[in-house]
């Protein structure tokens, strides 16, 4: 069971908190059942979960809406804030993968204000970048060390999601 | 105006990168130990990454107003053969302001996803100055 428990189902409308103290998740009812819209602030986008939503989405939806707290200069190097463009579209792949079974990625926020999703599973390694145009970099490194990458992409759409849904599926295959 | 590669700037010459306590900037591997991102080793600045040799300043002086950030420290000799490795070009010049400080130099050359993994590899905690070292920020404790 997924954290559907700690909203306290039987309330409506009411916001909750978590320990990223910029997010705020409302819980409200839907006729199919409970249902949590996480409303970050910035950009107004959110992404609906449901009872069989996988917790690792969860988990990289909340750390990806905590990204949204942190101003210029955050990384003492100049780092610029999250891209709306970069989040828009990590968005939508958390929303193309929810289907699958993954570890909770890293959710990390490049010094450009791009936003990169890091698993390291099986012995293998997957990273997808997110700029403001679209996926914008692959990093896959398989148990043997062999990496292969991909870099200035301006991946959007249909051709993303297929190119994301493939790494993933990658990722979570055997050998 | 391009930087000029300082031909001085070689081999076991150890330089310091802080690493920032969020963002996912360090997270676990599969075994559990904790691990700079692969972003840690690209800056906003057009590609000049932003890093001090050790010899010429102190911990300290790196890590003032960022004493919640860590350290990693590696060679200028490690960034100079990942670069000849993926034949990409590379300039490693000094940059000393009174802004930066003494021993600051930039590292100037865009790294491809693979290289930027390949430096990770090369970079090592500096020791006391690890994530191991401080208490971890409640998102990576969390994390499993």
């Amino acid at each position: 069971m997924n954290e559907l428990r700690e909203f306290n189902l039987a309330a409506r409308g009411i916001t909750a908190t978590y320990d990223y103290p910029d997010a705020e998740y409302t819980v409200r009812f839907s006729h199919v059942g409970a249902e949590i819209v996480i409303a970050p602030s910035t950009t107004g986008l959110a992404l609906s979960f449901d009872a069989s939503t996988p917790t690792w989405v969860i988990e990289a939806a909340r750390k990806l809406d905590a990204l949204g707290s942190l101003g210029r200069n955050w990384d003492s190097y100049g780092g610029l804030p999250i891209s709306p463009g970069a989040r828009a579209i990590t968005f939508d792949a958390l929303g193309w993968l929810k289907n699958q079974d993954l570890p909770v990625p890293a959710v990390v926020l490049g010094s450009s204000g791009t936003v990169h999703l890091e698993w390291r599973s099986n012995g293998k390694k997957l990273e997808l970048g997110f700029g403001e145009n679209g996926m914008s970099e692959y990093l896959k490194v398989d148990r043997h060390g062999t990496a292969e990458d991909d870099e200035d992409m301006e991946c959007a759409d249909a051709e993303a999601r297929e190119k994301i849904t493939y790494l993933a599926e990658w990722l979570r295959s055997t050998p | 105006m391009p930087r000029q590669d300082d031909s001085a700037l070689v081999g076991d010459i150890r330089v310091f990168r802080r690493i920032p306590p969020k963002a996912d900037r360090v997270s676990k591997d599969e075994n559990g130990n904790l691990v700079p991102s692969t972003q840690n080793f690209r800056d906003s600045r057009d590609d000049e990454l932003s890093m001090y040799i050790a010899a010429e300043t102190s911990e300290e002086a790196v890590l003032r107003g960022c004493e919640d950030f860590y350290l990693i420290e590696m060679t200028i000799g490690q960034i100079r053969a990942v670069y000849t490795k993926y034949k990409r070009d590379l300039a490693i010049c000094r940059d000393v302001t009174e802004e930066t400080g003494p021993g600051h130099i930039l590292v100037c050359g865009k790294p491809s996803p693979s290289m930027k993994d390949e430096l990770r590899e090369c970079a090592k905690w500096v020791p006391g100055r690890g994530p191991m070292d401080q208490p971890l920020p409640p998102q990576l404790a969390a994390a499993t």
